[in-house]
């Protein structure tokens, strides 16, 4: 197959897709063809550059809900798909993706979602992507479709292979398939709003909530000293639990009303909104280093809120990369660009770089995919 | 050879160096004991740098090595090599750190499972894989084959519950995976590393995470007439939403050996029974055994026990965790298989192994992991008898067939080890398999960490079907 270098392919086979990786020095993955404007803010931002000559491929005609199984809380999809696509077939059924995958509204495909490696504020109940990757196919650097994993809810056999491709940024080849543990969702929600006079106040009833034995779906906290709780389970039982937490923390809450609470959390995320300049960047943190990260953005203009119980900051960052790399060496903390223009997605992030070198010349030996750790001697882009 | 064990002469003293048979022996088998291997040396290092010293010299030499624990491995991964050495890890056994704010614990490799949640739990905190052998299993055995154990569904397996390894590799480097977070920059590299039976190195520090020990449990034992009956329920419980902690089934010889065993009272006229577990918060799990009990009434339950105070769940639970050794009351010998079906065909299965236990001639107890599809059939047989063996061997190796077949998985937790290498090319395709090749040797070209363990294809030109295993034909391994 002869192809002129830059130009978007949308494969319709594997085998298609096969040989023009074969033939390639140089390949990215564009998530959908037809990319709308806001689309492409979210599926080719926070990704490397993409830089001549690169061969680009489009997962839209991987686009099917290959097997979904309700009664066996699984599902299998190809990459290509809209993950609210995924959603809304898995909502029909009463169950739900637990790692609530953010940017869903925004378009971000399966693909997309496990190469970035991104989970949302209700992970903080059951766990996050990783946790809930059964399986993936892909096509590794030297043309190989791969199959790894498996599709039932419990699997041993063979290299966790799944689980790596979560935030490789597809350095390792091509996702075209994967599995996904599901669970089914609870009948009844509640969202509640903890205000405090002080980041510090809030932050010790953030902390206190994490170690204790309520079970929270959500846990999380903003700069403001506003800790957003959310609540799920039978009928039956909301006020005796949300009195429960009132009580341990002498505090008391504020509902917020059912019509605000779907669009408020896949928001809440994006800081409300994706932004429109600068960088959406994902922190990994604990919950004691949290105060640390707070006190040394002070002076800095930003919008900050602490997820998953706080094992993640979501920081939206307007000043130079450099600057934030140096601000979380200090700390070390290691961060990831979810949205935004950046050279490399990872910031501050080298303590894997020789494990991931020794992988990468196992699945990519060619450089052909994207390197998440580029240095001058080895062009990041093959160019 | 002899120059190599002159280095480890020099980095250990007498007392951590084993080069005798007598102590060796110890060391030739694991919790798969019809494999047996003796190792050149068991080495015992009691800190980073000896670990990490050893795989040097290991690499230097290109003498294959396997990490150990307390060899509870059901697959024979820890296994000894032929011409290789052991590194019982069983010294660097201490709780490094324990973050209760954080919820997190860093830990040394040599860790039992259950100190662990014994350390955390005045802090109202607790380690949630529970492998039925978290008594005696160490932490590092736990990652390296991804253990599981009663509360996967809900909870997830080991890897779920590690977020960073300090880690030796086979050449002796030592790298950070992951960090002191639940979430993590780049790829998942401790996801990978979890579950790969010791190919890629040893970790010498685990950051794992830590729960809240649940405010309250609601545990329910239901009796069936029949096996099906019992999964049957499984499918009804999963569809009525409710996510239970545990759900697990006995059958009628598991419930006499653990009755035998240890008197848990369960219903001797069951022919299945059903274990269900809710946890959580008391106001949420009040409300979740509602409709718990709505779905079991619906189920045909002969008999329904409802645990009424923690000294009865945990007797529940001591017949459930006592079930494989138990069975050893029944038989002089048996084999347990970890084969996971998809839950919606437990019935058939279970229906599928009942008629393969009739031909074979041999009896098979059932007890699995139910909420997971993973079954664990105990093939009963005698050693002593003529192919006694041989004829388990045969129809354990039919029921990971039918596993395959109905689109499972030849093990949900306890690995591939030496046990099911066989059954790996009937799982993955050439290709994959050359790629988990791939992978390996981009870690460890030598192949020197645990080398003959989860790849097939190194150590025998053709795999049987059945009979003696690959490694024994070859004369590198022998059996009891």
């Amino acid at each position: 197959m002869e192809h002129e270098p830059n130009k978007a392919f949308t494969p319709n086979s594997i085998e298609e897709m096969q040989v023009l990786v074969r033939e390639s020095n140089s390949v990215r993955v564009l998530g959908r063809e037809d990319l709308s404007e806001t689309l492409s803010s979210v599926e080719g931002l926070g990704s490397p550059k993409l830089e001549a000559p690169t061969t680009h491929i489009s997962l839209s005609a991987f686009n099917q809900i290959v097997e979904y199984l309700p009664e066996e809380y699984t599902i299998t999809v190809q990459a290509g798909v809209p993950a609210a696509e995924v959603q809304a077939a898995l909502a029909a059924e009463g169950q739900y993706l637990p790692f609530d995958p953010p940017f869903s509204a925004e378009g971000t495909t399966v693909g997309a979602m496990i190469a970035k490696g991104l989970s949302g504020p209700g992970s903080f109940r059951y766990g996050i992507l990783r946790d809930f990757i059964l399986g993936v196919n892909f096509i590794d650097g030297i043309g190989n479709h791969n199959h790894t994993g498996g599709k039932v809810v419990k699997n041993a056999a063979g290299f966790d292979i799944p689980k790596l491709m979560s935030g490789s940024y597809g350095s390792f080849g091509i996702i075209t398939e994967a599995s996904f543990k599901v669970f089914p969702v609870a009948p009844e929600s509640r969202t509640i709003v903890f205000h405090y006079p002080s980041f510090q106040e809030a932050h010790e009833a953030f902390v206190s909530l994490g170690r204790s034995r309520f079970t929270l779906d959500i846990l999380d906290l903003d700069s403001k000293g506003r800790l957003f709780l959310k609540l799920a389970g039978q009928p039956g039982s909301m006020d005796q639990r949300v009195e429960a937490i009132e009580s341990h923390l002498t505090h008391q809450s504020d509902t917020l009303p059912q019509e605000c609470v779907d669009s408020y959390w896949p928001e809440s995320v994006g800081l409300e909104t994706l932004p429109q300049s600068g960088l959406l960047v994902k922190i990994p943190i604990n919950p004691l280093t949290i105060f640390d990260l707070e006190s040394a953005l002070a002076s800095y203009s930003t919008e900050i809120r602490y997820s998953i119980g706080g094992y993640v900051c979501w920081l939206h960052w307007n000043n130079s990369i450099e600057k934030l790399s140096a601000l979380l060496t200090q700390l070390n903390l290691s961060g990831q660009v979810a949205c935004g223009d950046a050279e490399t997605p990872l910031i501050a992030a080298d303590s894997q770089k020789s494990f991931y070198r020794r992988l990468k010349s196992a699945f990519d030996p060619e450089d052909k995919f994207t390197e998440l750790y580029p240095t001058a001697l080895q062009p990041a882009f093959n160019e | 050879m002899p120059d190599f064990i002159a280095h480890l002469r020099k980095l250990y003293p007498s007392s951590r160096l084993y080069e005798d048979d007598a102590r060796l022996t110890t060391y030739i088998s694991d919790g798969l004991t019809v494999f047996r291997q003796k190792p050149v040396a068991v080495v015992m290092p009691i800190n980073n740098e000896e670990v990490i010293e050893t795989l040097k010299i290991c690499h230097e030499f290109q003498v294959p090595f396997v990490a150990r624990g307390s060899g509870t491995s059901l697959s024979g991964g820890s296994l000894p090599i032929d011409e290789g050495i052991v590194i019982s890890l069983n010294q660097l056994n201490q709780i490094i750190e324990l973050d209760p704010d954080n919820r997190t614990a860093r830990v040394q490799p040599g860790v039992i499972n259950s100190n662990i949640s014994i350390a955390a739990a005045p802090h109202g905190l607790y380690f949630a894989p529970d492998p039925s052998s978290q008594t005696v299993c160490t932490i590092g055995g736990n990652l390296a084959f991804n253990s599981g154990g009663a509360h996967c569904l809900k909870y997830g397996m080991t890897s779920n519950h590690i977020l960073g390894i300090k880690v030796a590799l086979p050449d002796g480097e030592v790298v950070e995976l992951g960090n002191d977070s639940l979430e993590n920059a780049g790829p998942d590299c401790v996801g990978l590393f979890v579950g790969s039976e010791g190919l890629l190195g040893i970790a010498l520090e685990i950051q794992i995470r830590l729960l809240a020990i649940p405010e309250s449990y609601q545990t329910l034992l239901a009796s069936y007439d029949s096996l099906e009956a019992a999964g049957e329920a499984v499918s009804v419980v999963v569809a009525s939403g409710i996510l239970p902690g545990a759900m697990e089934i006995m059958d009628k010889l598991a419930i006499e050996a653990a009755e035998a065993a240890v008197s848990a009272g369960y219903p001797k006229d069951a022919e299945a029974l059903l274990i269900v577990e809710l946890d959580g918060e008391s106001a949420a799990v009040e409300a979740e055994f509602v409709a718990l009990s709505d779905a079991i009434s619906k189920t045909g339950a002969k008999e329904v026990r409802i645990a009424q105070d923690n000294a009865e769940r945990m007797l529940i639970w001591k017949g459930r965790k006592s079930a494989f050794s138990a069975v050893g009351r029944l038989s002089p010998d048996y084999i347990v298989q970890d084969g996971v079906v998809p839950r919606s065909r437990l019935g058939e299965a279970l229906k599928e192994i009942s008629r393969l236990s009739s031909e074979a001639g041999l009896r098979v107890a059932n007890v699995f992991h139910a909420g997971d599809g993973n079954l664990h059939p105990l093939i009963l047989f005698d050693a002593k008898q003529p192919d006694g063996l041989e004829k388990a061997e045969a129809l354990a190796g039919k029921i990971l067939r039918l596993c395959l077949k109905l689109g499972g998985s030849i093990t949900g937790e306890h690995g591939v080890g030496v046990e099911k290498l066989e059954y790996m090319p009937e799982m993955f395709s050439k290709s994959d398999l050359d790629t988990f090749d791939r992978l390996r040797r981009s870690i460890d070209p030598n192949e020197i960490s645990n080398r003959g363990k989860m790849l097939p294809g190194k150590e025998a030109p053709a795999l049987a079907a059945h009979g003696p295993h690959p490694l024994e034909k070859a004369g590198v391994i022998s059996r009891m």
